[in-house]
């Protein structure tokens, strides 16, 4: 079953206090569509991981009060207050409620940096550094010498060492010589 | 030049006219015949339908996922769980804590998705399987002939020194300072470029994987593929299986016959659910489940690790197999993986995730005692439940507090170790003492199983076993199981090599016989 507006209200403000925007990185998780992609996602899986997936949005709605004694959702509460709740949840000692709201993290994560302009700098190294891993790859290449020299992807014309084997020999050979 | 002569050509491109099959476009009812039909195109049913093939017997493959082809490979991680991976990715195994269990659903099955990592099975587990279970008819002598050929085959190989990548050298480096025995990874490999995606799948085709190579030779030998067809269940006539039943992607039935055996490859999960839908009656059938439950940790370093270069896992140690049960391995996680994983939320996850190029992850497999059940659930899903034995968190407990103190020897400022009851930054190699005297509790501790075994184990007796030593299923004829369902233990080891080889035997077994009785 689809996500009613309001819960996909609570995933958005759920996201986005995972992946805020004026963090270290270009931009936050909001202008993505969390909402929707939650919402997508809950449609297109199995029954058991759908019913999942709601509960943790049901327990991070209701973090701040929970957590902070706060009588707002997850959606009213300030973007500090989101973050503590939030952060407070994942560390919870009940099994469930920390696992729940760590899947919905994970879920987040594979939607947040999947995108392209989010993961290149989560990826990047800066031009000394790069010169610094070029360095340490010549110290070691220098020490052996198993460096790589076929096309990839080229697959041998008959692969097959299988034709060495009695198994290999063809059923029509097998019955000429009956 | 012209670029698109410049394209290297990949093996799932140039595939035999009408050779597969594909179950979305299967318009009505279909029946097909052959010598053997496989259940399964992953490491057990790639290898036998070559083997089969190549002995010259007609071989019909079915595969419940779709083939998707080396150039239609992506690099988005979410995308590619929805696409190749078996319940998007959300499969878990149940017991006093979830685990998420990883399995690829697509031509190829897992190796599509896999690491490519090649290791044989240890003689003292073919010993162990010899003394304690009866299988004395597998010995390490025939296997290594099988894994000779594999090997050539599918060019295993260490990884080469220019694709190794900062992640798995510096594993390597401190590893052999403290004099753990460690080593590049033997994978099945033809020219990896270090991308570091292979849990995407090898857009270069480099990853000589099922859906490359034994599928397509396969399929240049006469073999036939359906694809995106999932076999409901095996039809005996009295007790010998002569066809299965399938369903096609667009809800037409196909059904394949087979002249002389079926064989089910269809993974140590879905294999017992399909004997059971196929009316196989065994008490051991559903049990003795076994796995390598895996868990990773994450350590931030000053000088820059570039995780995004080198092969995904290209370092090992099986330094502690035997006296800890454990093996360490390095794994580079794409962005959408490591995000999870990385401590906390908000603004201070951002600024950890955009140090991500100076992030090591390095891992353990657990060779777990632990023994599950594979059973079928109300909604007809299959369900593993498993629960890990106190051996078990005493092993992964040395195995972290190892993985830490590599990690600060390497020069690590911060350590995650990600457990519950134990804080989620270390500092301070001082702090590994905290993991060494870490939770005993499974929940702690965030695993992922990707090595799965047993649930239609082999052996002698009926009573104990679902198989017989020759991989045919008690009391039926013509039905083989040739996936690591069979296997009576795990390994310590990564399986796909023991899978390829246990299967390779089997297959090569069943075709002399089939020979020998045609000629008799
Ligand atoms: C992410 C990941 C990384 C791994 N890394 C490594 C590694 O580096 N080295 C290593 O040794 N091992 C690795 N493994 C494990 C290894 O890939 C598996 O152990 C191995 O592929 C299992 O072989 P299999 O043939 O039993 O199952 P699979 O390879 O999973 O193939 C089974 C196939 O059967 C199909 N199937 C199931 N049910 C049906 C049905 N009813 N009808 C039709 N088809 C069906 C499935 O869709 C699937 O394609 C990894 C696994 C994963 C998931
Ligand atoms: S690391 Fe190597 S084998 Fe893996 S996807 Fe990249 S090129 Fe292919």
């Amino acid at each position: 079953m689809r996500l009613f507006a309001f819960e996909k209200a609570w995933a958005e403000a759920t996201l986005a206090a995972f992946f805020p925007e004026g963090s270290a990185l270009p931009r936050g998780v909001s202008g993505m569509r969390p909402g929707e992609y939650v919402d997508d996602t809950i449609a297109s899986v199995e029954l058991e991981p759908s019913l999942g997936i709601r509960l943790s949005l049901w327990i991070c709605a209701f973090a701040p009060v929970f957590f902070l004694r706060k009588l707002v959702t997850i959606r009213g509460a300030s973007p500090e207050d989101r973050e503590r709740a939030l952060d407070l949840a994942t560390r919870s000692s009940i099994y469930a409620v920390r696992q729940l709201v760590i899947a919905l993290k994970a879920m987040g994560a594979l939607l947040y940096a999947g995108a392209a302009d989010v993961r290149a700098p989560m990826l990047r190294v800066t031009p000394e550094e790069h010169a610094q891993l070029i360095a340490l790859r010549r110290r070691s290449s220098a020490a052996t010498t198993s460096l790589t020299t076929e096309a990839p992807g080229a697959a041998p014309a008959d692969p097959p060492s299988g034709d060495a084997l009695m198994a290999t020999r063809s059923k029509e050979a097998c019955d000429a010589a009956e | 030049m012209q670029p698109s002569e410049a394209r290297p050509r990949f093996a799932d491109e140039d595939l035999p006219e009408g050779s597969v099959v594909d179950g979305d476009a299967v318009s009505g009812p279909l029946v097909d015949e052959a010598d053997f039909v496989v259940v399964g195109s992953g490491a057990a049913g790639g290898t036998a339908a070559y083997t089969l093939a190549c002995a010259g017997y007609s071989v019909i493959v079915l595969e419940e996922g779709p083939y998707v082809k080396t150039r239609e490979l992506v690099e988005e991680v979410h995308a590619t769980f929805g696409r190749l991976f078996r319940s998007k990715g959300l499969q878990v195994l149940e017991g006093r804590a979830f685990m998420p269990m990883l399995q690829g659903r697509c031509v190829g099955g897992s190796t599509l998705v896999n690491s490519a990592i090649a290791w044989r099975v240890p003689e003292d587990v073919v010993d162990d399987w010899r003394a304690s279970f009866g299988l004395g008819s597998i010995t390490m002598k025939e296997l290594d002939g099988h894994f000779d050929a594999i090997e050539h085959d599918l060019s295993v190989r260490s990884v080469a020194e220019d694709v190794l990548g900062e992640n798995n050298r510096l594993f390597l480096d401190v590893a052999r300072s403290r004099g753990i025995v460690a080593a590049p990874m033997r994978r099945y490999d033809r020219g990896c470029k270090g991308s570091a995606l292979c849990l995407t799948g090898c857009q270069n085709g480099a990853k000589q994987g099922m859906s490359v190579t034994y599928v397509p030779w396969s399929l240049a030998r006469g073999a036939r593929l359906y694809s995106s067809c999932r076999v409901e269940r095996v039809v005996l006539a009295g007790n010998r299986a002569v066809a299965v039943r399938a369903v096609a992607a667009s809800g037409h039935v196909v059904e394949a016959r087979a002249r002389r055996g079926v064989l089910v490859a269809a993974s140590t999960v879905q294999t017992p659910g399909l004997l059971r839908r196929s009316g196989v009656r065994s008490p051991a059938l559903g049990r003795y489940f076994q796995a390598h439950p895996g868990l990773a940790l994450g350590g931030l370093f000053d000088r820059p690790i570039e995780m995004a270069f080198g092969a995904t896992q290209g370092c090992e140690s099986i330094h502690f197999r035997k006296t800890d049960r454990f093996k360490l391995e390095t794994i580079s996680m794409p962005p959408e993986l490591a995000a999870a994983r990385v401590p906390g939320v908000g603004k201070a996850l951002a600024s950890r995730l955009a140090r991500l190029g100076h992030v090591a992850v390095w891992a353990a497999q657990i060779r777990a005692e632990a023994q599950g059940t594979v059973g079928t659930g109300l909604l007809g899903g299959d369900v593993v439940r498993y629960t890990m034995t106190e051996n078990d968190m005493r092993a992964t407990r040395k195995a972290v507090a190892v993985i830490a103190r590599l990690m600060f020897d390497g020069g690590a400022r911060e350590v995650w170790p990600g457990i519950h009851g134990v804080p989620p930054v270390l500092t301070s190699p001082d702090q590994v003492a905290l993991l060494e005297d870490g939770p005993l509790e499974p929940r702690s501790y965030s695993y992922i199983a990707t090595h799965l075994f047993g649930a239609a184990r082999m052996g002698p007796d009926p009573g104990t076993s679902v198989c017989a030593p020759d991989f045919s299923v008690h009391g039926t004829r013509g039905l083989y199981v040739v996936d690591s369902s069979v296997f009576p233990t795990n390994l310590g080891v990564n399986p796909q090599h023991s899978i390829m080889a246990m299967s390779r035997l089997a297959c090569t077994r069943l075709a002399n016989a089939e020979r020998f009785a045609a000629v008799a």
